[in-house]
């Protein structure tokens, strides 16, 4: 129900939502709800509860956006209303400015909330929304600055899913130790998705993943498949904690030309055939993640399909960009997990000598201000590749360092450490027809969108559907 | 010339780009046309500090460095103090430095022993000590700045006589937030609580390590100079943004709520620890 009080801060987070967009501040994606929130302390919560088909939280590190907007995707296609937090605003103002496209959706036919939600923020988000599904992804380290340790947010995550409510259901990555160990967590026994492919190539890279024992007697997990980092097949040697059995599972992963998948989905009542139009490894668990979720809820197996073999990848998350006779690769990186991901897609997409790298590392708030990082991601591995990388963001100088270490020819190594000018001077030396890849951290991907979006070539990320 | 680097328990004391640091000490190794070997030793491994020029321990989560522990006393313990002892040049960073001291008492009131060997304790907080840190030493010749990143909540004191590194100028809190030292050296021994990594933007303390090393094993004394021009403005560009950087701690004492209330990133101003 909406009461008065509701209403009221409903009212006025849209007025200060549409104020941030006349006045062009920005996308107005948390002071909305920020407002809202502090007329309606409890507008999450009530908001919440009007969605007819209940909530579903996307939660973990990496491939929570990318995952939320494909399930809204899923769900748009059997003529659901969704209302998402699409555009990564994922603590609880933003995820209030969300909901409060709700009250105007009410009542016309089925309803939706697909939200992604930060990981330190999911109890107390989670609380209020109470979700009729909790998706846990993964868990990489990332900005510890923030969080100090990589223990504290599982346990973060662990308590928001001891407070499901009766019927709501956990989603785990079965490949992920440590999200699968949350099982134990659950009042309702989860649902696990996971790669079953053997045959499948597992990662070549040096880095050193950091999950890898097992959370219940402290031995070192043995790995029978390792897809990447520290995502796959395993089982402790010493007390017998093994991956559980997922099950919607991918037994085809075919990796194919112009960066795409084959995938092969296999779940108790379907099985699907999609062509996930997405460069990464981690876009299949994004896919597997969203099927699994979306075949929960009843959609049919042939939407699911159809959706993810349509989907269009998600602003700076592999998105490209056509600029004249050039192709802009956009991968927003953030932790040493996914940018290795991309690393590894960049040195199977190109040849020796042949690839035109723009790196930009901010340490703002919002990227985490401790960038020790960037000597954890294997930028080795792109020694024979670039032949030119132009380092740039408020780090910049540490990119260039690291690169040196890295053993990759100085000369090769520009540095300009504000992003437009940076990327003006990578595209100069782009020979003819030939791909950036630009790889950003989170502030220096929105200044570039935001440079892309004036000059029109994407759409500014509040707009995009 | 050869240079053997062992680097202590590389998968589990590794969340801070301490990679960083072995590949420093490596690259400006072979720069210098010094071979170099690199040998990792895990939890069991037995270790025999006669063949090893330089020691690297790098940080870990709590749950991780009271799995180690033990290892390190038992099975590493002995040897490494007579190594130490005997010069070896260490470095240890973080739950690395924290694990070498007398011991760590951790949140839960649990003393876990250390290997005893640097002369300092521990003490966990409530509160976590994050953010840039600039350090000012006078050990390495000329008066030098180090510049990192320090994110911990174990508040380390040196024992009476013992060593700092240097002294915390401007911004961090070093060993305790208190008495302004950071780190500890004792005899080539270094132990600190600055990664970001530390050693790439921080040479001075790289050939420091490797200078003891040659010493030690050749007799060498004068390192050939390498072309540091990145690596100073790497240095000189920390240092500024760790200037520009919020003058205290971000986000700090919100990391250890209890209350169930969310953690929060933001700007929020830890109390009670002095103005450098």
């Amino acid at each position: 129900m909406i009461d008065l009080r509701l209403r009221l801060a409903i009212g006025s987070g849209r007025l200060v939502r549409w104020l941030s967009q006349v006045l062009g501040t920005g996308g107005g994606t948390v002071m909305p709800g920020a407002v809202t929130s502090r007329l309606d302390p409890q507008a999450m919560r009530k908001l919440a509860s009007l969605a007819s088909q209940g909530v579903v939280v996307v939660t973990g590190t990496n491939g929570k956006t990318t995952t939320t907007r494909m399930l809204t995707a899923i769900c748009q296609r059997i003529g659901w209303q969704v209302v998402s937090n699409g555009a990564g605003a994922n603590m609880a103002s933003g995820v209030t400015t969300a909901l409060l496209e709700l009250p105007r959706l009410a009542g016309h036919g089925n309803t939706i909330a697909i939200i992604e939600v930060d990981e330190a923020w999911t109890p107390s988000v989670s609380a209020q929304l109470r979700p009729r599904r909790l998706i846990v992804h993964n868990f990489f380290r990332d900005q510890l600055d923030r969080y100090g340790e990589l223990d504290a947010v599982t346990d973060r995550v662990a308590q928001a899913l001891q407070a499901l409510p009766v019927g709501s259901r956990a989603v785990l990555n079965a490949d992920d130790p440590t999200v699968a160990n949350l099982a134990r967590d659950c009042a309702q026994s989860p649902l696990f998705y996971g790669i079953e492919d053997h045959c499948l190539a597992g990662e070549t890279g040096l880095y050193a993943a950091d999950a890898t024992d097992c959370r219940r007697c402290s031995t070192a997990f043995e790995y029978t498949k390792r897809y990447f980092s520290h995502l796959g097949i395993y089982v402790c040697p010493q007390c017998g904690e093994a991956r559980p059995t997922p099950q919607v599972f991918a037994d085809r992963v075919v990796p194919c030309q112009e960066g795409s998948f084959e995938v092969h989905i296999g779940s108790p009542s379907a099985e699907l055939k999609v062509h996930l139009p997405l460069p990464g490894l981690y876009d299949v668990y994004n896919a597997l993640a969203a099927a699994a979720t979306a075949l929960s809820l009843g959609i049919p197996s042939q939407v699911v399909a159809e959706t993810l073999s349509e989907f269009r990848a998600v602003f700076g998350r592999g998105e490209r960009i056509l600029l004249g006779d050039h192709e802009l690769h956009l991968f927003l990186v953030k932790n040493p997990a996914s940018f290795n991901q991309v690393i590894q897609l960049i040195t199977r997409a190109t040849s020796a000598q042949e690839a035109h790298l723009l790196i930009l590392v901010n340490d703002n708030d919002a990227d985490g201000h401790d960038i020790s990082w960037l000597w954890d991601v294997d930028f080795e591995l792109l020694s024979d590749r670039a032949v030119s990388i132009t380092a740039s963001g408020t780090r910049a100088l540490e990119v260039a360092l690291r690169l040196k270490y890295a053993g990759i020819d100085q000369v090769r190594v520009t540095i300009i450490p504000k992003p437009v000018p940076a990327l003006e001077a990578a595209m100069a030396q782009l020979p003819a027809g030939s791909s950036l890849y630009i790889l950003p951290t989170y502030t220096a991907l929105l200044t570039l969108h935001n440079h892309l979006a004036r000059s029109g070539h994407v759409p500014a990320f509040w707009q995009e559907s | 010339m050869k240079l053997t680097i062992a680097w202590l328990f590389p998968s589990r004391m590794d969340i801070y780009g301490d990679r960083g640091n072995v590949l420093t000490l490596q690259r400006r190794a072979e720069w210098r046309g010094i071979i170099t070997e690199l040998r990792t030793f895990s939890r069991g491994d037995p270790f025999d500090p006669d063949l090893l020029d330089i020691i690297f321990l790098g940080g870990g989560q709590d749950r991780q460095q009271r799995m180690l522990v033990q290892d390190l006393i038992k099975t590493k313990g002995p040897a490494l103090r007579a190594a130490i002892e005997d010069g070896l040049p260490t470095l240890a960073v973080c739950g690395g430095y924290q694990l070498l001291g007398e011991y760590y008492q951790m949140n839960d009131g649990d003393r876990l022993p250390g290997v005893d060997i640097l002369p300092v304790e521990t003490i966990a907080e409530p509160v976590r000590y994050i953010g840039n840190i600039i350090v000012e030493t006078d050990l390495f010749g000329a008066r030098r700045t180090l510049v990192g990143f320090e994110n911990h909540n174990g508040c380390t004191y040196l024992k009476p006589g013992a060593r700092p590194l240097g002294r915390v100028r401007r911004r961090g809190s070093g060993n305790n937030g208190r008495d302004h030292t950071e780190g500890v050296i004792y005899r080539n021994a270094i132990g600190t609580y600055l990664h970001g990594a530390l050693l790439p933007k921080n040479p001075v303390l790289a050939d420091f390590l490797l200078q003891k090393a040659l010493n030690r094993r050749y007799g060498v004394t004068e390192l050939a100079p390498l072309d540091d021009s990145l690596e100073t403005e790497a240095h000189d560009a920390a240092l500024r943004l760790a200037l520009k950087s919020h003058p205290k701690y971000l986000g700090a004492h919100l990391i250890k709520k209890r209350d169930g209330s969310p953690l929060r990133g933001g700007r929020d101003t830890m109390k009670d620890v002095p103005d450098v």
